[in-house]
């Protein structure tokens, strides 16, 4: 699998361990953050091909984290996974350059296609 | 929009977003089950342990989800009636917890020191809430990880009592507290008949005085 790396970012614990099991059950190497500090100290040690995340994380302001990881992992493909259905956050986030907005709760199937839509429009560039 | 209006709303919008995890976490565990069950059933290492373990994890999650549906139930039906006889720790601690998300999110403890026998209080407990609701989101915006706010109810002579007390390592004063006025409380507290009395710290401890309801 040419795009296996995943980082999921909730502090809810419960959520993160659940949704990381069923995605590596399907094959992909799956780690968990669940402060602002965790996450950072995660894509340091290795770039997620996508982050799952939810906006409000502890240690963070909401959008916050997402700019930091824009900065800091610029290749990797940022969804938003989160409970706050407001279209002007949906709209704000995707204007700061998250990748897609998902809504909890969600299908795994889309989470799933999710991740190889964004891997193949992760490796578009460099291959034209 | 009304002021009371604003402060429904924003504890729905707290309300939901946390359902929304609630039944998030339930239905990726119940997948997580299905999925145990399609991939490993047929194994020798069936997962029995894991899906038990799963289960276990769903049925806390309903416990969890059903508590905040009652708070919720129970604040809204306040509205029904708006002067009655209340009880103040059960105002006090059904708020907080509606509130609990956003205080988790920006890791600001809160300990409630309820008094044990409860206070009986003859108003309008919406009033109240949006009061106490008003004071602390009046200084959330100062509060950083790891402050604290205590909150405690008390009887002193005829009255009632909620202290509030705000741990901050910030420099708390009255003038960052509720800078931009979004929610002011002044008026509401006239109406449910209430004094406010800041503490010799300045704002970061207040008492909100309420007069209890005389037996007989």
């Amino acid at each position: 699998m040419i795009c296996e790396k995943i980082l999921l970012i909730d502090d809810e614990k419960d959520f993160t361990t659940t949704l990381a099991e069923r995605l590596k059950l399907r094959g992909y190497d799956v780690s968990v953050a669940s402060t602002a500090d965790e996450a950072l100290a995660s894509v340091s040690q290795g770039i997620p091909n996508v982050i799952f995340m939810d906006l409000q994380i502890p240690g963070s302001t909401s959008g916050e984290l997402l700019s930091a990881l824009l900065k800091v992992t610029p290749k990797s493909r940022i969804v938003i996974l989160t409970g706050n259905a407001d279209e002007a956050t949906k709209k704000k986030s995707l204007e700061q350059g998250a990748y897609d907005y998902i809504l909890k709760p969600f299908k795994i199937k889309e989470i799933v296609t999710k991740i190889v839509e964004a891997c193949q429009d992760r490796q578009e560039p460099s291959a034209v | 929009m009304t002021d009371q209006l604003r402060f429904v709303a924003s504890i729905l919008s707290i309300f939901t977003h946390e359902l929304n995890n609630h039944t998030s976490i339930m239905n990726e565990s119940a997948g997580l089950v299905l999925d145990l069950i399609e991939i490993k059933g047929n194994s020798e290492d069936c997962g029995f342990e894991q899906i038990s373990s799963v289960t276990g994890g769903i049925t806390n999650q309903i416990k969890k989800t059903t508590t905040l549906v009652k708070y919720l139930n129970r604040f809204a039906h306040r509205m029904d009636i708006p002067i009655s006889n209340y009880e103040l720790n059960e105002v006090v601690e059904e708020l907080i917890m509606l509130m609990n998300r956003v205080l988790n999110q920006k890791e600001i403890q809160i300990d409630l020191d309820l008094i044990k026998d409860g206070l009986i209080i003859y108003g309008n407990p919406s009033v109240l809430q949006y009061v106490i609701f008003s004071i602390i989101q009046g200084f959330l915006s100062c509060l950083k990880s790891g402050d604290k706010i205590i909150i405690k109810t008390l009887s002193v002579d005829s009255n009632a009592e909620i202290r509030f007390q705000f741990n901050s390592e910030q420099k708390l004063s009255l003038d960052i507290m509720n800078a931009d006025k979004k929610w002011d409380y002044s008026e509401y507290i006239k109406q449910i008949g209430a004094g406010i009395v800041f503490g010799a710290q300045g704002a970061t401890d207040l008492t909100l005085t309420i007069p209890l309801v005389k037996e007989g």
